[in-house]
């Protein structure tokens, strides 16, 4: 099984430029940028990336489709590829709804719209073997990402989940798990983390949260983070850390991989904050 | 006091567009940086190479020159993604970026988007206003019909012009009245080309030609109009063609494609005669 990490435009480029090369060092298979409106745009932290490491596999993970045009998704990896060869990978998602209906983007059709995109993005030619993945929690998602796209990134953390989103899958293809993660104790990033929880349980599909009865936890969640009440997160850490991050101990982190392994999965992404703790990175490399 | 301020000294920028590759232009830019030019200019093709990946490469491969976008189009990125991808992009380069907007080849926005892109001035005037306030950048604005010139002298930090030579007097002359004695610095980026070379200059000329709006058309010298559209000939004549257009106003000389027969010793060679006249 791959292990691939998430680290996202809110550090520094004095810090990636750091962070990204020790990800290399340590031996792990991708390096992963997220988007979001807060942060600095993947692209440019992806073609530093690629210019400050050897040979790592770097991709966005996730990016949006409807923030971004297909061609400016397509024309960047093609940029990428031309300079440094095939070392990069695609996982595509339509993003978060709120964000894009802040924006004043209707996310309209996504189903449709990722048919057109991974169609408009396979005419290329200029792309080497760039596989292109669909980043994935619902099941007409997942299903549709197992047909079309060389694999799902499923947004769970707990096996419970995976186990279900694996279910929806329509035919088997390549899967990662990806879902925000930290090395505990770390009291400095234990905030980061919790937020981090609380969008993916906020941003999850309603088939999945009827599935495991999470209705009223997911609505409460999305109330607290809209009136931007980050007190009262804290009383949903046990849920957020127990069902949506991969948090634990050194040992706790290998044995939820080890559980991942036992599942037929391809790749886990530790997802931010987990890279920003140097420690945690060359723990879990070394426990690898 | 107040003339001082307007005195300039031209300097030569690097102009370089995404439908060039990357390994390309870093040959470019190295010239450029060694010979002492102020910045690097990454026009946009919109269906190349996408603008600030390859902004971010040069920039993450240890360039120091300054950079900006030469231009980009508001109608083709979302606001969101726009301001993101250029706050990422002036980070990397430690604040040493401008973003240049432009309407944009308006066939090719329309080709892009599906629709024939409508009130550019105003939509231009809200992206200024909006990039500024999100990212703090400076905004220069390529501009050629009149009410964009007079936006841009309104409201830009900086103004990239390319025409015949009567209608950039016309230009200058409507972007200094908007500006109300406000600095606006002139950028110009007409076709470059140091040496002889008649077939050459006559094809980018047509091609300039095809894209030109009737406004500045109309003050073509159709006798000469190599001449007028290109800064191109020996060197004693590029000289004196940088010192004309330095006592019109100019700022900044883009040295552009098609460059000259050997584009790295044309970028070396230009930064020697513009340095070479300073120091007289």
């Amino acid at each position: 099984m791959e292990i691939g990490i998430n680290i996202n435009g809110d550090l520094s480029f004095s810090r990636i430029e750091e962070v990204a090369p020790l990800i290399e060092r340590l031996g792990f298979t991708h390096i992963w940028v997220g988007e979001s409106a807060h942060f600095k745009h993947p692209f440019p932290v992806i073609a530093s990336i690629a210019e400050w490491t050897s040979c790592i596999r770097v991709g966005s993970g996730i990016i949006s489709y409807f923030f971004n045009r297909p061609l400016h998704i397509r024309k960047a990896f093609e940029t990428l590829v031309e300079v440094f060869g095939s070392r990069f990978a695609i996982a595509l998602a339509p993003g978060d709804v709120n964000s894009l209906r802040a924006a004043g983007i209707e996310p309209a059709r996504p189903l449709k719209r990722l048919e057109e995109t991974l169609s408009y993005i396979r005419e290329s030619g200029l792309l080497g073997d760039t596989p292109v993945y669909v980043g994935a929690s619902g099941p007409k998602m997942i299903a549709l990402g197992s047909r079309l796209a060389e694999g799902v990134l499923l947004n769970y953390a707990h096996p419970e989940y995976v186990e279900w989103a694996l279910e929806q899958l329509s035919q088997r293809t390549y899967v990662g798990v990806y879902a925000p993660a930290l090395m505990v104790p770390d009291k400095k990033r234990e905030r980061a983390a919790l937020f981090a929880a609380a969008y993916v349980a906020a941003g999850s599909n309603p088939v999945f949260q009827r599935q495991f009865e999470l209705e009223e936890e997911v609505a409460s969640i999305r109330r607290i983070l809209a009136r931007g009440d980050f007190s009262a997160l804290a009383d949903k850490r046990e849920l957020l850390f127990e069902r949506f991050l991969i948090a634990g101990s050194e040992r706790e982190i290998m044995e939820r991989l080890r559980v991942f392994a036992g599942m037929d999965v391809d790749q886990v992404i530790l997802g931010a904050p987990f890279a920003y703790n140097v420690n945690a990175l060359d723990a879990i490399a070394r426990a690898l | 006091m107040s003339l001082l301020l307007f005195i300039t000294v031209i300097t030569l920028s690097l102009g370089i567009t995404t439908s060039m590759t990357v390994e390309e232009s870093k040959t470019l830019v190295g010239a450029a940086e060694d010979a002492g030019y102020t910045r690097v200019w990454l026009g946009e093709d919109i269906f190349h190479r996408e603008v600030f990946t390859y902004l971010s490469l040069l920039a993450a491969g240890g360039s120091s020159i300054g950079l900006g976008v030469g231009v980009t189009s508001p109608y083709v990125r979302y606001k969101e993604v726009l301001a993101a991808s250029a706050k990422a992009v002036s980070e990397l380069s430690q604040g040493r970026f401008i973003l240049g907007l432009g309407a944009g080849g308006l066939p090719e926005v329309e080709r892009l988007t599906g629709s024939r892109p409508r009130k550019p001035v105003s939509v231009m005037e809200e992206a200024i206003k909006d990039l500024r306030e999100r990212t703090g950048l400076s905004i220069y604005v390529g501009a050629r019909g009149p009410r964009m010139l007079e936006l841009a002298g309104r409201v830009a930090d900086g103004v990239i012009l390319s025409g015949p030579k009567r209608y950039l007097d016309r230009a200058l002359e409507i972007v200094d009245e908007a500006s109300e004695g406000r600095r606006v610095r002139k950028v110009l980026w007409n076709a470059f080309y140091l040496g002889e070379n008649e077939a050459l200059l006559s094809k980018v000329t047509e091609v300039m030609l095809q894209s030109m709006p009737p406004f500045a058309k109309d003050f073509m010298d159709r006798r000469d109009p190599e001449r007028d559209l290109c800064v191109a000939g020996p060197p004693e004549r590029v000289a004196r063609e940088i010192r004309g257009f330095e006592k019109k106003g100019f700022d900044e000389v883009v040295i552009g494609p098609p460059y000259g027969e050997t584009p790295e010793s044309a970028i070396a060679e230009m930064g020697e005669i513009i340095g070479d006249r300073h120091k007289h």
